[in-house]
């Protein structure tokens, strides 16, 4: 034995940063914490500035002063003047809260109402329904809104073209019913009904049945039951999903575009980008930040509520023997409603927009009015479109989808790999300030409505040293990544909180290194997470317009802003052909790696 | 061989200090208990030892190499420290089948396929699971799946093999069986094992020495017997033996440096100890096992019948003394109607006596009824 004795002192400092450095997961944290802290606060800080500098044009002529020169002008303007206040800001605003209390309680009716059906009663067609219910959130939110206005347009509102309502039974629908903040709602409300249906079925699914069952032998009624235990139960992942759909419908951009533009209804994202485009940079980027912190509040509020309540839906191993309640004769007329109305919103699109895009004049449905032009027309059969020929058939087309895809791989790629091991690092570490900081750091752009950040993003890349930056295909890249990066790195945290530290440890203690262990242990074991953890990011991109439109270099880089430009500029034929197209190409995608893996955008609850 | 050797461990979280100054001495081919009630650090400990915690300070020596040594900062990795280690949960990889499970290891040793293969048929007939090699965790009973793990550990040979909890996830009657299992592994291994639990009779049962913890620090290090009647404090004399001690107040006046007289129940007892000691204080504790208590004709201490726990083998007896509730054992199937009177005597040669304020162990010794 030797006979130095060892102090009671703490090892000396190198020896700690040594031991500290051997730790895989720290060094990931470490890497995280300073890429985060430049990719997303130091756009913060340079929008920050923005608030208060004079900017080229516009603002420039106004104010008389040098570009980059200090000023309150923005803010004096947004809330000094009242007209414009009121027009610019306040208007906007009140649009913007009532578009997202709205779809959220929507979104909570549907979806509640269709989670408790499939989990809690004997519906007919349950697996159908489920499957069918949740593909609406799959397909962009702005496609429903398109719909929408191919259904119902017609010929007394907006441009006035008829829609298939219309030029089928001859109903014209009133404006309010076509454009404005009542569609917002129902488009919104509905593309994110199978997001509550999800998160409430899924508690619904897993509470534990003995909560229900104990109250059932003390002679409870069904009814009280619902009302005492069941919704008490649930009510927390009700108030977080209200407040998830309510931080989205208001951070839309591309619903609101397209159901306002026509009568002048303007949220407070859509009214940003316009301020911009109109040379009032300063005034949208205070907006931006206003959004931000509005985000940011309703965050706090949501963990609020499930930071403080979430024990109550612990998940227990017995659940899944709930007895059902009998809908006796109201089965068959619920299920039948169901189905149609699924399906009504699941498949209607697809159809609408196939016959938006075949028919030569809008508003007639006549097979002599129909042609494959606008898909596959050559040189000679195209039309004055604006388009040399056929979407699928013309090389703009093409690069679009190519860039795209591109776009989406690579931004899943590294999406994927970080949310991976943000989780991994993070879950490791749990409990120190360098994992809280990470994870928060990675979640943070979550608070910020894509058209804020993109429109941070342009400010850096607008500004003097960052010139390069512009337009260039790894800006978007950056800016996607950034911006998906929270849904990464929370599907990663989940997944690894699956796995017991254990199951690594068994492996460390026979000298496994980490790079085996994580390739041949952690894994496979969580493939299915891990897959969907990439397959997200690759949908999200593909759909993604509001983050794009300001960024890339010219509006038809990109399949989704190619879009954007069919419609504002009238060529609705190309604007559908792409929708389909987009569509399409997600629902493959999905079902592609769905088929593969097991893997699934939507993890149903059904069945 | 592998001798273990704690010296002035502490582990402190940001908060709290999970490990005090710990200095332990693991002797060769050993089974060594870490027991405690659980939060009391030792499956920390047994994590230090493994190398799968970093102490805050202290050294740890395996076989004379250090392996860590907070002031030279030395601290090899787990697989540089010949050891195995079977957790609670066990840890099966759920997505390798029981011979993957088992082979996996050895191939990270960089062992060759005939002789991995030949490992885990031994491995797999040693621990007679021999007709599950092809399945996957999953398809296994918690039973099975111990076994698994214990083969997986053992595969590699290692010279030590660390335990955390094993049985705690099994059913009552496959944690006897498991134990015996244990017991036999150990002697046929010829390594030296370290074992955490919080069951005093799996400690009891299985060690040959037991290292009781309370809050990060050691209570007692000693082998089984002694711990049980010679309890270093109160609180290992209540933590070790089923039922519990019986813990009644006293009031003693020491007569002779082996004799005190003492007072307890309103009755006059002598104390007379094994070796000299002096009294402390007098205010004291006296403590008697319950088999210590019996129930018969002629006892001194008149009782009321409280509550009658027959177990078959044996039977637990609640009973009223003068306002104490004490506890005894009977051998075989005897029951007592509710408040009916009885009388206690005491027995046995390991009464303790611990302070009244210290409650530290002073003596042990014989009690008899009456003054000297």
């Amino acid at each position: 034995m030797s006979t130095l004795q060892p102090s009671l002192q703490r090892e000396p400092l190198r020896y700690r940063v040594r031991a500290f450095l051997a730790k895989p997961a720290n060094l990931i944290l470490l890497f995280f914490l300073t890429a985060l802290i430049v990719l997303s606060l130091m756009p913060m800080v340079t929008m920050l500035t923005n608030m208060f500098t004079v900017h080229a044009g516009t603002e420039k002529k106004m104010l008389r002063l040098k570009v980059g020169s200090w000023t309150m002008s923005h803010f004096q303007m947004l809330f000094a003047d009242p007209e414009w206040s009121r027009a610019n800001f306040w208007t906007p605003l009140l649009n913007s809260l009532i578009v997202a209390a709205g779809s959220g309680l929507l979104g909570i009716l549907i979806g509640g109402t269709v989670a408790w059906f499939i989990t809690r009663s004997d519906l007919k067609c349950k697996k159908f329904i489920s499957a069918v219910f949740v593909f609406p959130y799959m397909m962009p939110a702005w496609t429903l809104a398109l719909f929408w206005i191919n259904m119902f347009q017609n010929s007394r509102v907006g441009g006035g073209v008829v829609g298939l309502v219309e030029s089928l039974f001859g109903v014209c629908m009133p404006e309010w019913f076509v454009f404005g903040l009542f569609p917002m709602i129902v488009v919104i409300g509905l593309h994110y009904s199978p997001f509550a249906y999800l998160l409430i079925g899924g508690i619904l699914k897993n509470m534990d049945a003995t909560l229900e069952e104990s109250a059932t032998i003390l002679k409870a009624r069904r009814m009280t039951i619902i009302r005492r235990i069941t919704v008490p139960i649930v009510m927390p992942a009700i108030l977080s999903t209200f407040l998830l759909i309510f931080s989205s419908g208001f951070a839309s951009y591309t619903v609101p575009v397209f159901l306002g533009s026509a009568t002048r209804t303007f949220t407070l994202s859509t009214k940003m980008r316009a301020l911009i485009q109109a040379g009032y940079e300063g005034q949208g980027y205070i907006m931006a930040f206003l959004s931000i912190l509005l985000g940011t509040l309703i965050l706090g509020i949501n963990q609020h509520f499930t930071g403080k309540r979430k024990s109550f839906t612990t998940v227990t191993g017995k659940s899944g023997q709930v007895s059902l309640v009998k809908l006796k004769k109201a089965n068959g007329f619920i299920s039948a409603l169901l189905i149609v109305l699924t399906l009504f919103f699941a498949i209607m699109p697809l159809v609408s927009f196939a016959l938006e895009s075949v028919i030569i004049q809008p508003g007639n449905y006549s097979l002599s009015n129909m042609t494959l032009n606008f898909w596959i027309g050559t040189e000679d059969s195209a039309f004055e479109t604006g388009m040399p020929a056929g979407i699928l058939v013309n090389g703009t087309m093409w690069w679009g989808l190519i860039r795209q895809v591109g776009l989406a791989v690579a931004v899943a790629l590294v999406v994927g790999t970080c949310g991976m091991l943000i989780g991994y690092a993070c879950v490791r570490r749990r409990g120190t300030w360098l994992s809280r900081a990470v994870e928060n750091l990675a979640f943070f752009p979550y608070l910020m409505p894509a058209m804020a950040f993109g429109t941070i993003y342009l400010a850096v890349a607008t500004s003097a040293s960052f010139k390069w930056l512009y337009g260039s295909f790894f800006l978007l890249g950056l800016v996607a990544a950034v911006k998906f990066l929270p849904f990464a790195s929370r599907s990663g945290v989940n997944s690894m909180m699956q796995i017991a530290p254990e199951i690594e440890e068994a492996a460390t203690i026979f000298g496994v290194p980490w790079v085996t262990r994580m390739r041949r242990i952690l894994f496979p074991i969580q493939k299915s997470a891990i897959i969907s953890g990439y397959l997200l990011p690759v949908i999200n991109v593909m759909r993604e317009v509001a983050l794009f439109t300001l960024l890339v270099p010219y509006p038809r880089y990109l399949l989704t802003t190619m879009l954007f430009s069919f419609n504002e500029t009238g060529y609705a034929q190309y604007g559908s052909a792409v929708t389909l197209l987009i569509i399409v190409i997600i629902i493959s995608i999905n079902s592609l790696v769905n088929k593969l893996t097991g893997a699934s955008f939507d993890k149903g609850i059904g069945g | 061989m592998p001798q273990i050797i704690l010296e002035h461990i502490s582990k402190r979280f940001e908060k709290f200090t999970a490990v005090e100054d710990l200095n332990l001495e693991i002797s060769d081919r050993g089974f060594v208990t870490l027991l405690g009630p659980s939060g009391c650090g030792k499956t920390t400990t047994l994590r230090m030892i493994a190398g799968l915690e970093t102490p805050t300070s202290g050294r740890i020596l395996i076989d004379g190499t250090p392996v860590y040594d907070s002031d030279r900062g030395i601290n090899l990795p787990p697989n540089r420290r010949d050891i195995g280690f079977l957790f609670q949960n066990y840890a099966l990889w759920p997505h390798m089948t029981v011979e993957q499970n088992i082979s996996f290891g050895l191939e990270m040793l960089k062992w060759d396929r005939t002789r991995i293969r030949a490992r885990v048929q031994e491995m797999l007939e040693l621990l007679k699971i021999e007709q599950f090699g092809k399945r996957y965790p999953s398809e296994l009973s918690g039973g099975q799946q111990q076994r698994v793990a214990i083969a997986r550990t053992l595969a590699p040979s290692p010279r030590v093999l660390f335990m955390d909890e094993p049985l705690s996830n099994l059913d009552a009657k496959l944690r006897g069986e498991m134990r015996t299992e244990l017991k036999r592994l150990h002697s046929e291994t010829n390594s030296t094992f370290v074992y955490v639990t919080h069951d005093q009779l799996e400690a009891m049962t299985l060690s040959t020495k037991v290292c009781l913890m309370e809050t990060g620090v050691l209570q007692q290090y000693a082998p089984p017997l002694e711990i049980y009647n010679r309890p270093a404090n109160q609180f290992v004399a209540s933590f070790v033996g089923n039922p519990t001690m019986n813990f009644i107040p006293a009031w003693a006046e020491q007569k002779d440096p082996k004799t005190l007289q003492v007072r307890m129940l309103d009755t006059a007892v002598t104390f007379e100890a094994d070796a000299p000691f002096t009294l402390p204080e007098q205010e004291i504790i006296a403590g008697i096992r319950p088999e210590f208590l019996p129930i018969r004709e002629g006892g001194a201490l008149k009782a009321s019948i409280y509550s009658t726990l027959p177990a078959g083998m044996e039977t637990t007896v609640k009973a009223h003394c003068r306002g104490t509730l004490l506890t005894s054992v009977v051998f075989g199937s005897v029951d007592y109607a509710v408040d009916e009177e009885v009388f206690l005597d005491i027995t046995g040669n390991s009464i303790v006596l611990f302070g009244g304020t210290d409650h530290r162990t002073f003596a042990s010794g014989r009690m008899r009824f009456g003054e000297k």
